[in-house]
């Protein structure tokens, strides 16, 4: 079972891409997709949402499995694995969760072996400026671990705006992959699929 | 990301009106309400909106807004399209800058000053545990 975790700060977009892409990833490779979504509250929003839109979702509610749910959070990625098989899993974390503590609470993982785990973070491109102003190391901290960097909300501003998130991106991730798209437009979504999958 | 002015409200409001609302009254209440909470956040002192997000159980339709601007423009998946006597809403107010307490008052202010003519309106706190939580953290 492979995983990808997407992350990203709150509002970036993460649960409407994953509504948006979770068919052309299962399409493109064939693979059998589980969501674990980690939201706030007893009832978590995001997973009942998707679940309206006929996903199988996971819900890992109230508190944050970077941090205070870690044990919570290996025990359902174990019962996923076991119920349902799967042969990729899909981790929305809340928009609070730092990657990288994830990744380090992967490594207690004692379930059967995963394959690939693979990092994608989400930058709003929309509110960059607010939060890079606000956040900024936070932000940095949420690129760190980052395979893949999606600029969302791409439609919503002009060029200048991507080169400057990319920059910002740029300068912790180097050379992976930094991609503008859009939930709204659909924009680069089958590129950031493909890119994936490795198609 | 949990800094020490982070906080996190998310309740059930539980609607009931005395006779059926028309759909479109019905999205426009949300949506005032889901803009009221962001406003009212930020005139109380929120120092940035992290999310503000709602969901409206019951029924087949799948309505889900949010703000996450500080212009507190509120954007909708999917929309109320048969009238409706009651209601849940699921809301969640995530922000850096105010505490919970401030958030619960002013979710309960926004919501009663947006769903006019009720005849009933409870509020369940569906975070009761979180503030330990997070501070574990």
């Amino acid at each position: 079972m492979d995983m990808v975790i997407i992350a990203g700060f709150l509002g970036s977009g993460k649960t409407t891409l994953i509504l948006n892409t979770v068919d052309r990833i299962s399409e493109r490779t064939g693979k059998r997709i589980a969501v674990i979504v980690n939201d706030f509250g007893n009832i978590g929003i995001d997973g009942k949402v998707m679940e309206k839109y006929g996903l199988k979702v996971q819900e890992l509610p109230r508190g944050c499995i970077c941090c205070t749910l870690g044990p919570n959070f290996l025990e359902t990625v174990r019962m996923v694995q076991d119920r349902y098989d799967p042969d990729l899993v899909l981790v929305e974390p809340s928009g609070i969760a730092d990657p990288d503590s994830i990744l380090a609470t992967m490594e207690h993982y004692h379930g059967r072996p995963l394959g690939r785990i693979t990092t994608v973070v989400l930058i709003d491109a929309a509110r960059f400026p607010v939060l890079a102003q606000a956040m900024r190391v936070p932000l940095e901290r949420q690129l760190h671990a980052a395979d893949m960097v999606l600029m969302s909300k791409a439609d919503e501003v002009d060029d200048s705006r991507l080169k400057e998130v990319e920059a910002f991106a740029r300068n912790v991730v180097g050379t992976k992959p930094v991609i503008p798209v859009s939930n709204a437009t659909r924009s680069n979504l089958d590129v950031f699929v493909g890119r994936l999958v490795g198609q | 990301m949990i800094t020490e002015d982070f906080a996190a409200y998310a309740a059930r409001i539980r609607l009931r009106f005395p006779a059926p609302v028309e759909a479109n009254r019905l999205q426009a209440m949300l949506e005032s309400f889901l803009g009221g909470v962001a406003m009212d956040c930020l005139e109380a002192g929120t120092r940035l909106i992290g999310h503000i997000k709602s969901m409206v159980e019951g029924g087949e339709e799948v309505i889900a807004c949010s703000v996450t601007d500080h212009d507190a423009r509120v954007r909708c998946r999917g929309r109320f399209e048969t009238p409706r006597a009651e209601m849940d809403v699921i809301v969640n107010v995530l922000q850096y800058g105010l505490a919970k307490r401030e958030l619960a008052r002013i979710v309960a202010t926004c919501a009663a000053r947006s769903f006019p003519g009720l005849e009933t309106m409870t509020i369940e706190d569906l975070e009761v545990e979180q503030e330990a939580l997070i501070r574990l953290g």
